[in-house]
């Protein structure tokens, strides 16, 4: 059976993406990325 | 920590002697997923995670930060949570995204695609005898990611680990302010803060193998969840070793191949399957285990029971 956990997990993750992608969250990460990030920077706010 | 023994490659870059062709590229391969992933031009390519870390606030980056995407996501989940169901707060885009190459590959993305990754490597290869760590400071890629990544900044809304990450301060932290002279007036005090962390890093990559992937990276903790049952394989035949320790000093996260392969603290480079004495293997999940191999290791069996 563990021969194929990466199928089973492959396979979830996929329907994970898929979900995500329907309720938008391509959109939402992609606003955070084109945001200045002074967190990753080291700005004080 | 104490000194490796015989420990003479450079930067894990061993020249094994019936090695995979394709894994002789492995230097190229990374940086060319360092070129790709900070490309520029393809910038509308950030709605994608990519499965390696490379900190967004690059100016030339073009994909998203799986890291700071999920730190981000459990800040959104502290102001949502109450107003939509609880189960539209999960981030299952990028933890999908995740899972799936941590299915298929393993760890194998933190040792041919990370920059960061191979910023490690070469600053490994300056040095022939290198530090060990305790194998109990793996663990700590764990706590990391449930604290900083999660708990963290759901608490205080804020993205902790991206406040810390030695790669933002390396890609953000200096490319920023010198193409955008608007962010120099807010270097201060916590600028300095991070500088100090990456500078701790580097130096201590040139001492230890893959310090950062080893004790701190909370995305290679997550491709660690499938390492053992990843798609990609590598098989130690027991019966073939002869404890020459060449793979222990091929390998460039530092560990044991001998007991270690598929372990989480594996990170897939395939370093070792260069064994003179074709002790290891790599193997996709597809093709059958050779029938002499005793089973790939990493703290006990790998839990395949596909024996032949």
């Amino acid at each position: 059976m563990t021969r194929y956990i990466w199928a089973i997990a492959a396979a979830a993750g996929a329907v994970g993406i898929a979900v995500g992608l329907s309720q938008g969250h391509w959109g939402i990460v992609f606003q955070w990325a084109g945001t200045l990030c002074t967190s990753c920077i080291g700005l004080a706010k | 920590m104490h000194n490796t023994t015989s420990d003479n490659t450079a930067g894990g870059g061993a020249s094994g002697a019936k090695r995979p062709r394709w894994v002789r590229y492995r230097n190229w391969v990374q940086i060319a997923a360092l070129v790709v992933m900070n490309s520029y031009f393809l910038s509308w390519a950030r709605g994608f995670c990519v499965p390696a870390l490379n900190c967004w606030a690059c100016p030339a980056a073009v994909f998203s930060c799986p890291l700071g995407a999920l730190a981000n996501s459990s800040i959104a989940a502290r102001w949502t949570l109450g107003q939509i169901p609880w189960y539209a707060v999960v981030p299952v885009y990028i933890l999908g995204t995740m899972v799936v190459f941590s299915a298929l590959f393993g760890r194998m993305m933190c040792g041919w695609i990370c920059p960061f990754g191979w910023l490690q490597d070469r600053l490994a290869g300056l040095r022939k005898n290198h530090w060990r760590l305790p194998r109990w400071l793996g663990y700590s890629r764990y706590v990391i990611l449930i604290a900083l990544v999660f708990a963290v900044p759901y608490l205080v809304s804020e993205p902790w680990f991206c406040k810390l990450c030695p790669q933002g301060a390396l890609q953000g932290g200096w490319l920023q302010p010198i193409v955008n002279p608007a962010v120099r007036s807010g270097i201060g005090a916590f600028w300095w803060l991070k500088q100090a962390i990456l500078v701790a890093f580097l130096v201590l990559m040139v001492f230890i193998r893959r310090p950062f992937c080893r004790t701190s990276c909370a995305l290679g903790a997550i491709f660690s969840l499938f390492q053992r049952y990843s798609l990609w394989r590598i098989d130690f035949d027991k019966s073939k070793c002869v404890d020459c320790l060449w793979c222990v000093a091929a390998c460039p996260a530092g560990i044991d191949p001998r007991r270690e392969v598929n372990s989480h603290a594996c990170i897939g480079c395939l370093e070792c399957t260069g064994c003179p004495f074709d002790a290891i293997n790599s193997r996709p999940m597809w093709q059958p285990r050779p029938r002499a191999v005793e089973t790939s290791v990493g703290h006990g069996a790998d839990g395949d029971d596909s024996a032949q």
